[in-house]
């Protein structure tokens, strides 16, 4: 099992990641499309952008969106990560699943700090 | 057995094919994925600001304004639009709707076209 999650993604099954990818990619589309449409009908200051952003479903909506943008990322950044740092690749070195794993960490590091932030935002 | 697939390519035609439209329409989903990803720190900064208090809101409606910050918000946007058309496309692909190679190049073609229109019409609606 080890050596199975070292080479998948955050659920440690290929199928599972690529669900994953694929529902939160349609979840942020909708809300992308959710806030496009926003600022699209109103003439937006101040009150109407509190009263929207500030209302408990939209403030919900911004929680999964930012739990969704966190899981996408998580699987696309991983996957551009085994593509392309590797040993061997572009002539890399053995230390290269070295550098890859900082590459996750650094990764891990700021969605963590974006979910602290974007709940500091919102709530 | 039959083996329904093609043969080898030749160097020149790998690298003519890599620097035609459909792959250099598809790896630039991933370069705008990770700046993207970058760009949500620029995008929570602002809604934060925004969302503090009425002069915080004035604050970073101001800030936007000014060339180089609503330039990365306008390149952010587009970026996000691109991103979502070329997803869309790939779930259809996931689908197996359009994935012959002239098919590939009609979608590959109209993400930017919609590209373009989405990025027009944000562009005249947000300023």
């Amino acid at each position: 099992m080890a050596l199975v999650m070292r080479f998948s993604g955050i659920s440690g099954r290929g199928v599972t990641d690529f669900v994953l990818q694929r529902v939160t990619a349609v979840i942020l589309t909708l809300y992308t499309a959710l806030v496009v449409g926003f600022f699209a009908v109103n003439q937006v200051d101040y009150q109407t952008f509190e009263a929207f952003f500030g209302s408990f479903p939209m403030k919900v909506a911004s929680t999964v969106a930012i739990l969704a943008t966190i899981g996408h990322a998580w699987v696309g950044m991983w996957t551009i990560g085994t593509d392309y740092i590797q040993p061997g690749h572009w002539g890399l070195p053995d230390s290269a699943d070295k550098i890859r794993v900082a590459y996750q960490v650094a990764c891990i590091t700021i969605m963590a700090a974006y979910f602290l932030y974007a709940l500091s935002a919102i709530w | 057995m039959k083996m329904d697939r093609p043969g080898s390519v030749g160097l020149w035609e790998t690298i003519l094919f890599n620097l035609s439209l459909v792959p250099m329409v598809s790896i630039s989903h991933r370069v705008s994925g990770m700046i993207l990803f970058a760009g949500v720190a620029f995008a929570l900064y602002i809604l934060d600001m925004a969302l503090s208090s009425s002069n915080g809101f004035a604050q970073a409606e101001a800030l936007l304004s000014t060339p180089l910050p609503k330039l990365i918000m306008l390149t952010l946007l587009s970026l996000l639009m691109f991103h979502i058309f070329l997803g869309i496309k790939h779930l259809m692909l996931d689908f197996h709707i359009g994935d012959t190679i002239r098919a590939s190049r009609i979608g590959s073609a109209s993400v930017l076209v919609l590209t373009g229109l989405s990025v027009g019409v944000l562009y005249q609606w947000l300023w």
